[in-house]
């Protein structure tokens, strides 16, 4: 255990005084503790104004608070969860250990139930540390308003919710143990537990259904559903913690005491049946310790392409999805159709709910915008438009990487950033076209001369900003320097509204001026093309200097 | 010494070592040899407890792995394929942490600043993890493996990323470790430098182990001359295996 705390200790203190000798990660360091700690003031400020002394609660508004309806979605929100995460545990494990450990400590004769116990000691420290951060930030506001203390019953609500979730996790991690070293020998059993798990919420469902059926009542099938026996006797741990959940509000029961001390008992056993489990714990953790660091470093890299290349490897992705581009072209063209098939290599959810995504945007703007917004919906394409040209900079700044690769190429530099900044257009183009499509479909007002014209007019403003955006993105190249990112970021915002501003701009001319749009349409695109050549040209030349063994 | 009998070792379904034996005797060193997948790691994994062996039984200085973990471990170092120490700490406090783990802080200043002179990693024992370069952190995990008084040691590919320098360092303190009575296992893809290094070879392929000797009976089994190089035999033997899978798989 002193080695441990010898680790720990250390790493904690060398981490302190990296930070605090470079301003690089002071500053920013500093920063979010001050947004932070205010946040964390004002909460602490808002429970001591708050308290009962200074003002009596508002009794009109706490009467008109649904506290059974809220207490429902808790208990929902909270078995969902239990159900999901003891489900999950028969497969992945949720103890992820960092890879020096596996290195470094799991070889060492430190007692794998010393490790296991402090492992556990931080993690559920930190959890307590976030449901009570998640209680004081949203919950004083809230309790603020009402003019209710949020002590001494807040600190009931957050022991209470904090019980169920330790004994949640004790029980997931004390069953994938168990069930991945025994995969065999317990299959039958893991398997029945399984059905268990799934057969409550269906047997819940039917007994909604049943009540809807009687009663023609769809809110009281629902209740019925959520509050069945089944759903009481399996999720009680569930019910208590629900029920704790507004104790500030609705105070503390004898009968609640008695619930919160069975919540307790539970994490307290739960916790010593974990520990007391012999079997190997590192087995278990170390795919979803690798898969976990590789996540870590392609997020630390701040490389988007690198992320999606996490995300494909986790999801076991090795053959491509969906339709292919046939190769064509040479030289620069090639580059391009080597762009084109790269970027689109996500995994199958991912395109699924980029296409479902817009759909939606667009069918709550159906339903709940005024018909004068909806007639001026098109507009967004050049929200989208901008959006998706911004986005596509960290897909150019990251291929810079592979500059050492390109740049030897007989391709001139120009041609070379002319097909990057295409295979980008190309994809922007596609989401106006999908966005249009939707906004044709779904939302009648939008159906006029103006979605049309933007249809036209969007992919040569997408190739101008662009184009610009390869221009600070080949000045500021590292992902990884926050300085960088602020300038790159900075840069690309202006050059981008020119294009934007000027377009929205000459679009409004018609109107002003009354010529006809068809030759409009013609200037405008001309002039994008003509921004964004300009952008190739620079960045061309840009490209030709860049030099890929620097920072 | 390092004794394995009969280790399986199953993932899931996936059999990933089945029933491999093996021994390394006091002052030997024994080279781990096998194509991608053969089961070299999960055999080393198995040994150093990271993972548990689905059967089989593993013996490090006659104590039985699965019965007194800690007492056995304590008598085995490990170097990693690719290490990744503890970033945050220094040079010095990792060896001082693993110094702690294995309980062995009798003269630890003195004999970390002789492995550190050792490695050239002197200069930088108050540097960060961190800002050591791949090599140095190689160089650091075989310290770190080092630093206590193992009398089994396992190396994972322990020379690639090392410099020239290093690997001179790292291969006279291999024979160091043997002229000590150490049992040494290298796991390696390096095959001249198995040749080189190693008493005895073992060849693994698909969890099975398909030969065990010296160079020269290995050679014999291929059916090869005496000039043969560990390449040539490693070949014939994991080609051997193949044509014999496919026969009985026709």
């Amino acid at each position: 255990m002193k080695a441990l705390i010898y680790l720990e200790l250390s790493q904690l203190i060398n981490s302190i005084k990296n930070i605090l000798r470079s301003p690089k990660r002071l500053i920013p360091t500093l920063l979010i503790v001050v947004w932070v700690g205010g946040w964390f003031v004002q909460g602490l400020l808002l429970l001591v104004a708050d308290s009962p002394s200074h003002q009596k609660p508002d009794f009109g508004v706490l009467r008109e608070i649904p506290i059974e309806t809220v207490e429902m979605i808790v208990f929902l929100f909270l078995s969902i969860g239990s159900a999901l995460v003891v489900y999950g545990a028969f497969s992945s494990s949720m103890l992820i250990f960092n890879i020096s450990h596996i290195d470094f400590l799991f070889p060492t004769p430190i007692s794998r139930r010393k490790v296991l116990l402090f492992k556990l000691l931080k993690d559920y420290l930190k959890l307590g540390m976030w449901i009570a951060f998640f209680f004081l930030f949203l919950g004083s506001p809230v309790y603020s308003m009402l003019r209710v203390s949020m002590l001494p019953w807040g600190a009931v609500s957050i022991a209470a919710i904090t019980a169920l979730a330790l004994t949640v996790l004790n029980l997931a991690h004390t069953i994938n143990i168990v069930f991945t070293l025994g995969y065999e020998r317990l299959r039958q059993t893991g398997i029945l537990i399984k059905a268990v798990i799934i057969l409550v919420p269906v047997s819940s469902v039917a007994y909604g259904l049943y009540h809807f059926s009687r009663t023609s009542n769809g809110i009281a099938g629902i209740v019925s559903a959520v509050e069945s026996p089944v759903m009481n006797v399996v999720f009680a741990p569930a019910k208590w913690a629900a029920g704790l959940f507004l104790a500030p509000l609705t105070g503390v029961t004898p009968e609640q005491w008695g619930q919160f001390g069975l919540l307790w008992l539970l994490a307290a056993g739960s916790f010593v049946l974990l520990l007391s489990r012999n079997e190997n714990v590192y087995e278990p953790s170390l795919g979803v310790s690798i898969k976990f660091a590789q996540r870590r470093a392609a997020a630390r890299s701040g490389d988007f392409a690198v992320l999606r290349v996490a995300a494909m490897r986790e999801k076991g992705s090795r053959r491509v999805s969906g339709l292919g581009v046939p190769p064509f072209g040479r030289g620069a063209n090639a580059f391009l159709w080597k762009n084109l098939i790269t970027r689109y290599r996500l995994y199958r959810t991912q395109l699924v709910l980029m296409a479902i995504l817009p759909l939606l945007v667009v069918a709550i703007m159906s339903r709940f915008l005024p018909a004068d917004l909806k007639r001026g919906a098109p507009f967004v394409l050049t929200y989208l438009v901008w959006m998706l040209s911004l986005s596509a900079q960290s897909e150019i700044r990251s291929d810079l990487k592979y500059a050492n690769t390109i740049k030897p190429m007989p391709i001139k530099a120009w041609k070379l950033v002319l097909a990057q900044v295409i295979s980008s257009v190309c994809y922007l183009t596609g989401g106006v076209l999908l966005l249009s499509g939707y906004l044709w479909l779904a939302v009648p007002e939008a159906r006029n001369e103006t979605l049309v014209v933007f249809m036209i007019i969007m992919p040569s403003l997408g190739f101008a900003n662009i184009a610009a955006i390869t221009i600070p993105s080949l000045m500021y190249p590292d992902i990884s320097d926050a300085s960088q990112n602020y300038l790159c970021s900075v840069f690309s915002f202006l050059l981008t509204l020119f294009p934007s501003v000027l377009t929205i701009i000459t679009l409004l001319m018609p109107k002003m001026l009354s010529a006809p749009i068809y030759v409009v349409v013609t200037i405008v695109c001309l002039i994008n093309i003509l921004f964004g050549m300009a952008g190739v040209v620079l960045s061309g030349e840009l490209f030709r200097k860049f030099d890929p063994t620097s920072d | 010494m390092l004794r394995v009998s009969n280790l399986v070792k199953y993932y899931k379904r996936t059999l990933a070592v089945d029933g491999v034996s093996f021994e390394v005797a006091n002052g030997e060193i024994v080279g781990l040899l096998g194509p991608n997948g053969a089961g070299k790691t999960t055999t080393l994994r198995c040994i150093t407890g990271i993972v548990q062996p689905t059967d089989g039984v593993i013996e490090i200085d006659g104590i039985n792995l699965a019965e007194r973990e800690e007492e056995a471990k304590r008598r085995l170092a490990f170097v990693p394929e690719v290490p990744t120490p503890y970033e945050m700490l220094t040079v010095l406090e990792h060896l001082r942490f693993i110094a702690m783990a294995y309980q062995t802080m009798t003269r630890f200043e003195e004999r970390a600043e002789a492995l550190l002179r050792r490695f050239e990693l002197f200069d930088k024992r108050n540097d960060l993890v961190l800002s050591l370069s791949k090599g140095m952190k190689q160089k650091l995990a075989v310290a770190c493996a080092f630093i206590h008084e193992a009398s089994v040691i396992l190396l994972d590919e322990p020379l690639i990323g090392i410099d020239p320098k290093g690997i001179r360092e790292l291969k006279e303190m291999i024979g160091t470790a043997r002229q000590e009575s150490k049992s040494i296992l290298i796991s390696t893809h390096m095959l001249d430098t198995a040749e080189r290094l190693c008493d005895r070879i073992i060849i693994l392929r698909k969890g099975v182990v398909i030969a065990e000797g010296s160079l020269e009976e290995l050679s014999r089994r291929a059916k090869m001359g005496e000039d043969a190089t560990l390449e040539d035999v490693f070949l014939s033997l994991t080609e051997e295996s193949d044509r014999v899978e496919g026969t009985d798989i026709s």
